[in-house]
């Protein structure tokens, strides 16, 4: 299926205008945004991201290129039409604490009643369906105030919705949120782009959910350029290792996520009887400074045979010693870091 | 029943006896079936009385009433706009440019609060005076705001603000004639009695004006709660909003600080007042029951003005800190429990 373009980037220069100096942070930047799909922005803190989405939620112009929404030149659009285009979450702390939620997702439909701001019964409906939506609908009547901050971002979410905007831009929504709140979060945010048909742009620093929960993904490098793509196309594309540049912090394509590969350290032949086993040992040794193998291609390395979390043969010289703990397994091999 | 409905049903009745207190009180001991009489057009048979109620109670209870909705009103939409719960006329130095424009007005101009009360030209100037002062200042608020990020050092500018306008103020009464300088004390102590029964349509059509003026922007207004990037992307347009407050702020400060002086604490009060009672911040019932509010706390401070009966009148700004203070210092003691501040 054909998935419509929402928002479509030709070698557009972001940056900043400051009385006569040009600031660019990006130069020729193309992008294409489609509906029904979550995009997630990736890219280390100063990349640019955020100057990125204030460019595509029209808080600051581009400074060179076309940026169209819709086939159309954003320029061309009035105020009321980009507030009916394009919704935004932001993360700064507002002072709503004395509206609830009902009140607060209500202002959504700011750009869509009339003078006074008046609902009607269809307004009501929505406002309600949103609340719903987010999972809010036993909070509805509370004030903001007694919110948490995962809720306060989901009732945000909501008043996007109300909206009705096909485009929802948010600023790092999983930013003061704890593992679980992300995932859920993540997961809102793609149930509502598939099925609620939005095309959804993100920042994030979480590459782990990234990963597994977006569609696409932009990934500004280090050489100041943008890669996007579908996620498995981006990432085997070797890309990833160019989100931050650092010597010895690589990303690991096995587990999906940023990993210390130490230069230096000690060959070790690991085996185990199964492949939890084998990862969590694997990380105790990583830990420590330890590289680990799975044969010693003939010189005689030292070797670990994990049966049980219980039982840690280690082999070295020819003596072996049976650990029961890889506590007591690392306080006598020792560490190489 | 609806929170607001309540609030607002109890505030109207309170307004009402409040009016009927304000004209049976008084120096003179009226009975208060014959000032129904004559506030009905029956004649009573005390020329003195007569003129009594007409002269002076009426007129300084109904602009007790709008001088407190007014005030009450501007200090709302100044909190909102700078999203800062201690903004108000008084503190941002609204206030003193109004009273620097009536200075100008009255010590340069010759003219005395006798001459400028009298005519309706020397209502308009001190009005016109007023106003230009108001808006100077807040016009130098709203452009220092673009500056300044942190809403505490924007209200220590406008503090600052205040003190230029004083210091200027002070330098023009340097200059000027005793009697001139006389006037500009007694009118700087602020009292209700300044509006005559002939300039009160007037007074009542200019503070109405901005009343009307402030319930078409309770939308926008609402938007800038989110802060100025939700608003944004909700269709307000920041800087025509702005400067639709600035000029209703201006006119509601103005037409109040030229006739009663500048009176302090009751726009910084009331908005609080009214969030205590409803709980809320969203201005459809709140800017409503502020307006109420307003009016309920200025007749309350007039009842009190009036108080010593024939030893006269205590100042109107020795009333209203008294009333106000104690609010603020609540709600900045309670503030974490207080919704509306987080």
């Amino acid at each position: 299926m054909e998935k419509r373009v929402v928002f479509e980037g030709r070698n557009l220069t972001t940056g900043y205008k400051h009385d006569k100096q040009r600031v660019e942070v990006h130069q020729g930047l193309n992008f294409t945004l489609y509906a029904g799909e979550m995009t997630c922005l990736l890219g280390c803190n100063g990349a640019g991201k955020s100057t990125l989405l204030r460019t595509l939620a029209t808080a600051q112009p581009a400074l060179s290129g076309k940026l169209n929404l819709f086939g159309k030149d954003i320029a061309d659009y009035s105020n009321r039409e980009l507030s009916k285009s394009i919704g935004i979450v932001l993360t700064e702390r507002t002072q709503i604490g004395g509206l609830t939620v009902y009140e607060l997702v209500a202002l959504g439909r700011q750009p869509h009643t009339g003078y006074f701001g008046r609902l009607r019964t269809t307004d009501k409906e929505l406002v309600h369906r949103a609340i719903e939506l987010v999972g809010l609908r036993e909070k509805a009547d509370s004030y903001m105030a007694q919110l948490s901050d995962g809720e306060r971002q989901k009732a945000m979410i909501a008043k996007a919705l109300v909206q009705e905007c096909p485009i929802i831009i948010l600023y790092e929504p999983t930013a003061f949120l704890d593992v679980v709140s992300r995932i859920e979060m993540m997961e809102l945010l793609h149930q509502i782009a598939v099925n609620e048909n939005k095309a959804v742009l993100l920042s994030t620093h979480d590459v782990e959910q990234a990963l597994s929960l977006s569609d696409k993904l932009w990934v500004m490098t280090n050489e100041k350029k943008m890669r996007c793509g579908t996620v498995e196309d981006v990432v085997l594309s070797g890309c990833m290792d160019h989100l931050f540049e650092h010597q010895t912090i690589r990303f690991d394509l096995n587990k999906g996520g940023y990993l210390s590969h130490h230069k230096k350290g000690k060959d070790v032949v690991l085996m185990a009887t199964d492949s939890i086993l084998y990862y969590w040992a694997q990380n105790a040794l990583q830990r420590n400074g330890f590289r680990c193998c799975s044969n010693d291609g003939g010189y005689s390395l030292p070797c670990l045979e994990v049966q049980s979390s219980h039982v840690l043969i280690w082999k070295e010289e020819n003596k072996t010693v049976t650990y029961h703990s890889f506590e007591e397994l690392l306080s006598n091999i020792g560490s190489c870091v | 029943m609806k929170r607001e409905y309540i609030c607002g049903g109890f505030l109207t009745l309170l307004i009402v006896l409040l009016v009927l207190t304000n004209l049976a009180v008084g120096t003179v001991d009226i009975p208060f079936r014959d000032v129904l009489n004559i506030l009905i057009g029956k004649e009573s048979g005390n020329v003195g009385w007569n003129f009594i109620v007409w002269e002076t109670r009426f007129p300084q209870t109904v602009t007790a009433l709008f001088c407190g909705a007014a005030l009450a009103v501007s200090g709302l939409m100044l909190q909102t706009t700078f999203s800062n719960p201690l903004a108000g006329p008084s503190i941002l130095g609204i206030n003193s440019g109004a009273s620097l424009g009536v200075a100008f007005v009255m010590l340069v101009g010759g003219g005395s609060v006798a001459t400028a009360t009298f005519s309706l030209s020397g209502f308009l100037s001190v009005l016109l005076g007023a106003f230009l002062g108001a808006t100077l200042v807040l016009a130098v608020i709203l452009f220092l705001s673009t500056l300044i990020r942190s809403n505490v050092m924007l209200l220590i500018a406008g503090i600052m603000l205040g003190y230029i306008a004083s210091s200027v103020i002070s330098l023009l009464n340097f200059f000027s004639t005793a009697e001139g300088v006389h006037s500009y004390m007694v009118w700087g102590m602020g009292n209700f009695s300044g509006v005559s029964l002939e300039q009160l349509p007037w007074f009542v059509l200019v503070t109405s004006l901005g009343l009307m003026l402030s319930i078409l922007l309770i939308k926008p207004l609402n938007a800038m709660l989110l802060g100025q990037n939700y608003a944004e992307n909700l269709g307000v347009n920041i800087q025509r909003t702005r400067n639709y407050l600035l000029i209703t702020t201006g006119i509601l400060t103005a037409v109040v600080t030229a006739f009663c002086g500048p009176v302090s604490f009751i726009g910084l009060a009331v908005p609080h007042m009214a969030r205590l009672l409803l709980g809320t911040s969203n201005h459809n019932s709140l800017l409503p029951i502020t307006l109420l509010t307003g009016a309920c706390v200025t007749l309350m401070c007039n009842l009190i003005c009036i108080l010593p009966g024939e030893y006269g009148i205590i100042p109107l700004n020795a009333v209203t800190p008294i009333m106000g203070a104690p609010v603020i210092i609540y709600v900045i003691i309670n503030q974490r429990r207080i919704q509306y501040f987080n």
